[in-house]
Parts: C-alpha cells; structure tokens; sequence
C-alpha cells in the first residue's frame, strides 16, 4: 500500500468525527491539510456527508416513535 | 478515567448493588428510553423490543455486581442488550425483513413527504442488511448518540475498530443507496 494510501486510510477513519466536528485541532488540522491535496478524500467527504445527514434525518424522525412507559 | 462518570449514578449502582430495588427502578428510568430505541432499531418490531429491554434490565440486576464501573453503565447495558438482540434473531432464525407498517397518512401528507419517507425507507432496509458489528455500531452512533468510545465498550471492541466499522458501513451505505443520499442531503441543505 502506498504511502498516500495509507493517508487516505487514516482520514476516512477520522471522518465521521470531522464531519460531527468532534476531533480535536491537531487531527481537524490533519484531515483538512489532506483534503486540501486529495480529490478522492474529498469526494469520499461529500458522500459521508450525504449518507450521514440522511441517517440523521432519519433518526430524528425516529426518535418519537414510541416512549416505553414505565413498564419494566 | 476512561469516561465521564456521573457522580449521581454512581449512588445509584452502589445502592442498587447492596440489594435496593428503588434504586436499581431509577437506574432504569434514566436508561430504559435508549435502551428500547436500541432494540427497536435492531428488532423493528415493537412487542420484541419492549421484551429485551426488559430482560436487558432484569439482567442487569442479576449481575450488577459483575459490573465493575470500566466503562459507562449506558456502554454495559447497550452491551447486555446487543447480546440479547443477536440471541433473538439466533433463536427466531430470522433477522428484520419484517415489513414495518407505514404510518397512515395523513389528509396533508404531501406527495414530497410521501417519497421522502419512501427514501428513508429504503435506507432503514439498506441499514438492516449491514454486516452485524457495521450495523450495530451506526444504531449506537447514529441512533443512540454515543460517542465512539462507549461504543467501543459497549462491542467490546477498539476504539479505533469502531471508527473503522462505521466508516466501512457509510461506505456501503452509499454504494446500497446510490445517489439517493446526495440528492435528500442537496434537499436539506436547499430547504435550510
């Protein structure tokens, strides 16, 4: 695997916490130097950001589905 | 310290652990809603789900004394109720293909809303077919709120392992959903 390979693979999985802005400055700092410079990454950016806000949308619609009581 | 421990829940195990039943309810009444949501999201059936979360509870009882406060008790009930998830669809033999009944619609349901609710749809079964540790990991992110940390505790995985899963199944998320997921996201962000 490449070296650059190996880079992408580190951002994607630092992705879902840059796009909830959860990362701390030194990765926010990192994914955003490697999206400056990869295409791929930030292609890869725009559709987890489309598929995360569509889960989003559907747990917020979710979330009144049903309270469960006091039964247990 | 591992995680953020609620000072406030802590008197609570401790008291539920030396046999109090009123403190062991109060455990209960903080956790049952994300519980059930849990395991309404991995049975998609109302009935089962209202089930686990009650065994989930009276599990927790039986055991609590096993729990030795590593992880948030949020992570160790998740964990109790995940294992009790994949028990039923072992012992069902069957996993969620269940049709859920739409919702009746309403009189000023509009036709935008209708395929909006088509398209979730689709994501809700496309989300059901992911691999286990995949889709149990996007239910807790997603669905649940939970930091990758307690998520971690709650699989009894890697912190890093988590992030991995949940990147691995938005990428199969979007190849299931095509350009489904980027034309409702344009719409969002159009609407906003």
């Amino acid at each position: 695997m490449s070296a650059n390979a190996n880079a992408c693979e580190r951002i994607g999985v630092l992705m879902a916490e840059w796009i909830s802005g959860e990362l701390d400055v030194e990765s926010s700092a990192e994914v955003r130097t490697h999206l400056a410079t990869c295409d791929s990454c930030r292609m890869e950016e725009a559709e987890m950001r489309g598929v995360i806000a569509l889960l989003e949308s559907d747990a917020t619609a979710s979330s009144g589905v049903r309270d469960p009581g006091d039964a247990y | 310290m591992a995680f953020e421990e609620d000072p406030e829940e802590r008197g609570w195990i401790e008291r539920a652990r030396s046999g109090d039943a009123r403190a062991f309810e109060a455990l209960v009444r903080m956790h049952q809603k994300p519980i059930y949501g849990l395991a309404m999201r991995m049975l998609r059936d109302h009935d089962d789900a209202d089930d686990i979360a009650q065994r989930t509870f009276l599990r927790a009882w039986d055991h609590l004394h096993e729990f030795e406060g590593r992880c948030a008790l949020r992570s160790w009930l998740f964990r109790i109720c995940m294992n009790l998830c994949k028990n039923h669809h072992r012992d069902r033999a069957r996993f969620v293909d269940v049709d859920v009944p739409p919702e009746p619609a309403e009189e000023a349901v509009g036709s935008d809303r209708i395929e909006r609710e088509t398209l979730l749809e689709k994501l809700r079964e496309a989300v059901s077919t992911l691999p286990p540790k995949q889709r149990a990991t996007v239910e807790m992110r997603i669905y649940q709120d939970l930091p990758f940390k307690e998520i971690a505790a709650a699989l009894e995985t890697t912190e890093n392992s988590s992030k991995v899963s949940f990147h691995l199944a938005v990428k199969t998320l979007k190849a299931k959903l095509g350009n489904i997921a980027r034309l409702l996201s344009d719409g969002e962000e159009a609407s906003r």
